[in-house]
């Protein structure tokens, strides 16, 4: 069937809003911005301004999901973004804070150290995004001073992970990292959003009985099955997910059309941490949550 | 013969899969030139190593030339820096061993 896109001039603007209320690191805020990519993916050859009139709040970290699918729109349906200045400053000005929208003027005004900033990197790009993680992610004064040992484990654990987006996710896209300190929460997340195929697609070539959905795909994932099987997540996510269990912290996973949260694992609603988005996202988002006040040196 | 990954590679990121299949063939082309020759792999200067690309390097040289041939001929050395490196060669090598898995890990790796 062919499905019809809505041509425009490029100078045109179509508006279309980001959201309908405060945008958070959950199912609900993953499901928001996948609403919005899925109405703009209706236009084509035109400029999407995008609007905050009904948004209260977006987590900055959720920039790099966000980024993502922009990225995406902007390839595959010719699509330029706008934003009000104005608006933005008002209601959401992180995303001027963590590079997410360029700054052209009181550079100061805006900068903020809560915040980790956006960036893109072609999956070769792999000494820049080392540098990243050293210097932004593990060196951002909010991450719980850690033994040198301890932040070299995770770098090689989210090493593992990053190999295996450049292996599994057959894309040659950018992937897009941001992270933002909530010190009410005592968190950090830190989250990585790519544009690949997904868990699902590698997993279930590899266990068909076993494997019928996103959500098990994540499941097998989490438990450390890739570890031998070369799959997406590899042993990285397992030992990622139990370093931040043993330390008050958390991990969520977005892939396909399912959401997985080691929170709500045990939960009366999602025994198995697993929730749906109710729509198909085709890449995969991994959040990491640090506990800021964590003083725990245990090894990974 | 001494082969440095840090010259393959001009980093000290050794994490890719295509990491892995430039040393494979750095070593391959070396091993079947010199016969029965020892080759030194030398990770002076790498940082960091993943089990990505031990599959893609060792991995592929015991798939080509067995296990005997690599334990003989090819040793990696140098690699005291690299965090686990040790134990991410041994998960390799039991990759490997478990040849169901490794071959259809093979298979996609030389589609």
């Amino acid at each position: 069937m062919l499905v019809s896109k809505t041509k425009f001039d490029l100078n045109e603007e179509v508006k279309i809003y980001l959201g309908q209320d405060n945008i958070y690191t959950d199912v609900s805020g993953i499901r928001q911005i996948i609403a919005f990519y899925n109405e703009c993916k209706a236009y084509s050859d035109c400029t999407i301004n995008i609007k905050l009139d009904n948004t209260q709040w977006i987590d900055g970290n959720l920039c790099a999901f966000l980024g993502a699918l922009v990225y995406r729109l902007s390839i595959e349906h010719n699509l330029k973004f706008s934003m009000d200045a104005k608006q933005v400053s008002a209601k959401c000005n992180i995303l001027f804070a963590n590079d997410f929208l360029p700054i052209t003027q009181n550079e100061n005004y805006y900068r903020t150290k809560s915040c980790l900033p956006f960036r893109g990197f072609f999956p070769k790009q792999k000494d820049e995004f080392y540098n990243y993680l050293e210097n932004d992610l593990f060196a951002h004064s909010a991450m719980p001073k850690l033994s040198l040992e301890v932040q070299e484990q995770l770098i090689d654990n989210l090493s593992e992970v990053y190999g295996n987006i450049d292996k599994h996710a057959e894309t040659e896209l950018p992937f897009f990292v941001c992270g933002q300190h909530y010190p009410s929460k005592n968190a950090l997340h830190f989250t990585i959003s790519d544009l690949g195929v997904g868990f699902f697609k590698k997993i279930n070539a590899q266990k068909p009985l076993e494997i019928k959905c996103c959500g098990d795909s994540i499941l097998w994932a989490v438990a450390g099955n890739s570890t031998k099987q070369d799959a997406p997540g590899g042993s990285g996510l397992r030992n990622l997910n139990n370093y931040l269990q043993d330390n008050n912290g958390a991990m969520q996973i977005y892939t396909g059309d399912a959401g997985w949260c080691s929170k709500t694992v045990n939960s009366v609603l999602y025994p198995d941490g697993v929730s749906s988005l109710r729509n198909n996202y085709l890449g995969s988002t991994i959040n990491l949550e640090f506990n800021t006040k964590n003083l725990n040196f245990r090894s990974v | 013969m001494k082969i440095s990954v840090h010259d393959i590679l001009n980093s000290g990121n050794a994490s890719l899969h295509a990491d892995g299949i430039q040393v494979f063939n750095a070593i391959k082309n070396s091993f079947d030139a010199n016969g029965s020759e020892q080759i030194e792999v030398d990770f002076t200067n790498i940082k960091r190593c993943s089990t990505l690309f031990l599959n893609a390097s060792f991995g592929n040289l015991l798939a080509e030339y067995g296990e005997e041939s690599v334990k003989k001929y090819i040793h990696p050395s140098s690699y005291a820096e690299i965090l686990n490196f040790m134990y991410k060669f041994q998960d390799m090598w039991d990759n490997f061993i478990n040849k169901d898995n490794y071959q259809a890990y093979r298979e996609e790796a030389f589609a």
